[in-house]
């Protein structure tokens, strides 16, 4: 990292207070000091205390110089609209996560409201953290579809993590930014959100709530169980080992749980030995058959899951272009996926939209929908055209599974 | 040919004759110029003209109908009823006045004192029948984005740009209309100011409320500031100057096709393949690698060269979707502008300058004076403090602002159809000419 030049301190000092010194270590920049700076002073003067108003800001400046990250110092991040609580020991929201999720709920917006309205739509997101996605999802679609019955959940292996998920369920709607959950009866649309806790390497853990949350068209809420997933969405760890000692920023590394970064191999190892030859004796399982690298293990596991039960959109955020690719190669490597996902080169199909779809999506996707470019991708010998869709600068940030038969009216 | 819209001399002589002077005080550019007596024949021309074409209208649907020609109908049916009120007042007037010239005392003073209340009706009538005949702005349904950018002229320009933010939104709040800040960026020198205005180097208000655009249109143009800064040791006087610009903002949920910034046709329509946004994309892998707080998003239009930054909010999606807001309003009202500076350089054989563009001053606020000038209606008002309020005082200013505005919209009206006018008969000569 370049030396900060003493010069930019004095600058600082003389511009924007001593408080400047205090962040410019952290911060770099000048612009990006004042950004903060001011950012702090508008949260210490929206929240009232008694102690006053230049020792809070100092305080607060004092945690952010020492490198904690300023979700974690201002106890909250903006995510789409809606503000989510942040703690130590549960990852901070990305605005890349952000940016996809709009995204997908435009394109969920689009595609139902030509389809049939009646049904319901269920929604599950795996390794959800702070539970962003699944309440920047149920946010978007219960207000931009009022009448449509909605069951959202979101799993993850952490009960601190849960804890604050269903703290920011809550903070929302007493910010009254969505529409509240319905459970009674009487009324005709069923919306429902949860947090659960699951280990998603445990089957006994995880089917029970696969398997019967969904709602269906026929069912009434006492009778739940039979319908189908319309969505799947993660953003599990994905960060190797030596990327996390080489390429993520100090802040990262020193204040976010690593638990959300990079995958406990040894534990999946062990998962691996115990459960599966008795849960799934087909002996067909992903993790097994495919070899895969150590960061891609959730990507694994997840794909299993798809195969398992078929939901008929899958999203899951990937770090680079790189493992983007190899998660698309582990999708079409995969038989049965590949009958899901891909269909088997019927062009015509293709063309109605309905031919299923394994995309790659980069960052900035929205505003830039109209991007598109073809990546070959290598399959056991044969190489496959993957559709890159997003704008050309952006990394390689997700892979999206559109399932045969279903189709996406975007723009 | 028809008569330049001289009005105000045939104007004058009339009200002279009848007694009256008080108009005569009355700038050039207010609108008292363009009553009844005023009311230019090529305006009363089009008028006839519409109505003529109103009956033609209704006789055809009468037989058969159509919804285009309903349409029209239905836009000039506003006309033909102006008119036809100011037909009927102004048959009284002449009766009026055929009874001021009979023999009887009792009559006379009769008519006389009836006199002034008709030719009071029939001037607001008149003023009703030009305010039917001017095309209604395009955008004026539409709420604005208020755009305020200090001078060059140092930190004094900044500290009244934060003034003047702040009397735009109390105006507002006094007014009722919803308004919200979009973007407030306080400048790097941040030397207090009087009545600690901090030096802004930029600042972005949205007023919400429909209609918002043409409530604050007239306020787009330099602002200039006398008085003596804060900053200044010897008590000199300084002037300096901060642009404002109005621009349409478009409406976050409409469902208006002809609007849409989706549609193609709209001046709203930005092709996002022209965009280019820059941000901090630069380096290192993204997700979560690292996370950074650099929320900015800077967006530039490649064919007209517009940039946009915006970094208020932590949100980067926020910013992004408030910069391509402001690209959007940016580029209509560029588009607008162009279109208008055509159809001025179509009538500007008639008339000239009465285009105000971005750059000319419009008002000037002197705090020694504790006044406050708008240089296009002519207005002056003192109560200063009033002013930078939002007070009723600055609501008079922009009342006069938007009659003065109405008045230039007809005139430029006029002209325009004058210059098409003497097109068409040039046409026709040439017409005749190709004929021998």
């Amino acid at each position: 990292m370049p030396r900060i030049k003493p010069q930019l301190f004095w600058q600082g000092r003389k511009k924007l207070g001593l408080n400047a010194a205090k962040l410019l270590p952290v911060c770099r920049t000048l612009e990006s000091t004042a950004n903060e700076l001011r950012w702090i002073k508008q949260h210490v003067a929206e929240t009232p205390s008694i102690i006053p108003f230049g020792a809070r800001v100092w305080k607060l400046c004092d945690k952010r110089g020492n490198g904690l990250p300023l979700a974690y110092v201002l106890g909250n991040q903006p995510f789409g609209d809606l503000e989510i609580k942040c703690r130590p020991g549960v990852l901070i929201p990305r605005t890349e996560t952000e940016s996809y999720t709009i995204h997908l709920s435009n394109i969920l917006r689009r595609s139902l409201s030509k389809s049939d309205p009646g049904q319901p739509l269920n929604i599950i997101d795996l390794c959800t953290g702070t539970g962003c996605i699944p309440l920047l999802l149920y946010s978007q679609l219960s207000r931009s579809l009022p009448s449509q019955s909605l069951n959202v959940v979101g799993v993850d292996i952490s009960q601190k993590t849960i804890n604050l998920s269903r703290r920011n369920l809550h903070h929302n709607l007493r910010a009254d930014r969505f529409p509240p959950p319905s459970t009674s009866d009487s009324s005709h649309t069923q919306r429902s959100i949860h947090f659960l806790k699951a280990d998603i390497f445990s089957p006994s853990s995880l089917d029970p709530i696969l398997s019967t949350t969904p709602l269906s068209s026929s069912s009434t809420s006492s009778t739940a169980g039979t319908g189908e997933w319309d969505l799947l969405t993660s953003n599990p760890p994905y960060i190797s080992p030596s990327g996390f000692a080489l390429s993520t920023s100090r802040s990262v590394r020193n204040w976010e749980p690593k638990l959300a970064l990079v995958p406990p191999v040894e534990r999946v190892d062990l998962h691996q030995k115990h459960f599966y030859d008795h849960y799934y004796p087909d002996n067909e399982n992903l993790l097994r058959k495919v070899d895969y690298q150590p960061e891609d293990v959730f990507y694994a596991r997840l794909l299993e899951i798809a195969r398992t039960y078929g939901p008929k959109r899958v999203l899951m955020e990937v770090g680079d272009m790189e493992q983007a690719k190899r998660v698309a190669g582990m999708v079409l490597g995969d038989g049965k996926l590949r009958r899901l996902y891909w269909g088997e080169g019927t062009d015509e199909e293709k063309e109605k939209g309905a031919g299923g779809a394994v995309q790659i999506w980069r960052d900035d996707l929205v505003g830039f929908e109209g991007y598109e470019e073809v990546l070959e991708v290598g399959v056991g010998g044969r190489n496959e055209k993957i559709v890159v869709k997003g704008h050309p600068e952006g990394h390689g940030r997700s892979v999206y599974l559109r399932r045969v038969g279903v189709v996406d009216h975007d723009v | 040919m028809l008569a330049a819209p001289w009005v105000c001399r045939s104007c004058a002589r009339s009200l002279r004759r009848s007694g009256v002077f008080v108009s005569l005080q009355l700038r050039k550019a207010s609108t008292a110029s363009q009553t009844l007596a005023g009311l230019p024949p090529v305006l009363l021309d089009r008028a006839r003209n519409l109505a003529a074409e109103h009956q033609q209208l209704t006789k055809q649907l009468e037989s058969e109908y159509e919804p285009t020609a309903a349409k029209r109908a239905g836009e000039i049916s506003k006309v033909v009823a102006a008119l036809q009120e100011l037909d009927k007042a102004k048959a009284a007037l002449d009766e009026l006045n055929g009874l001021l010239e009979s023999d009887d005392a009792e009559l006379r003073q009769l008519a006389n004192d009836d006199l002034d209340a008709t030719k009071k009706h029939l001037e607001t009538l008149g003023l009703n029948l030009s305010a039917t005949l001017t095309p209604k702005h395009p955008f004026a349904d539409m709420p604005c984005l208020i755009e305020l950018h200090p001078g060059p002229g140092g930190t004094e320009g900044r500290h009244f740009a934060d003034t003047l933010f702040r009397m735009y939104q109390k105006y507002c709040e006094n007014k009722g209309y919803s308004a919200r800040v979009i973007s407030y960026q306080e400048a790097e020198d941040r030397t207090p100011g009087l009545d600690g205005e901090v030096p802004i180097s930029e600042a972005v208000l949205e007023v919400t409320d429909p209609g918002a655009f043409a409530a604050f249109r007239g306020e787009a143009g330099m602002h200039r500031v006398q008085r003596i800064p804060a900053t200044e040791k010897q008590g000199r006087t300084h002037t300096s100057a901060v642009a404002v610009w109005v621009l349409p903002s478009f409406p976050e949920n409409s469902t208006d096709a002809e609007n849409d910034f989706n549609n193609p046709e709209s001046d709203f329509y930005v092709d996002p393949t022209e965009v280019k946004s820059e941000k901090m994309r630069a380096s290192g892998a993204g997700g979560q690698h690292v996370n950074k707080t650099e929320s900015a998003i800077r967006l530039t239009h490649i064919p007209t060269g517009i940039q946009v930054s915006m970094q208020d909010s932590r949100s980067q999606q926020q910013n992004r979707e408030r910069a391509w807001r402001l690209l959007r309003s940016r580029i209509a009202s560029l588009r607008r502008e162009q279109r208008e500076a055509q159809a001025k350089d179509l009538r500007d054989s008639v008339l000239s300058q009465s285009q105000m563009s971005r750059g000319d001053k419009i008002r000037t606020y002197n705090y020694q004076q504790d006044r406050c000038t708008d240089h296009r209606s002519g207005l002056d008002v003192h109560n200063l403090p009033n002013v930078l309020q939002g007070g009723e005082v600055l609501d008079k200013v922009i009342n006069s602002v938007q009659s003065w505005l109405t008045a230039m919209d007809i005139r430029n009206l006029i002209a325009q159809e004058e210059a098409q006018a003497r097109a068409a008969a040039g046409g026709s000569d040439k017409k005749k000419k190709g004929g021998k």
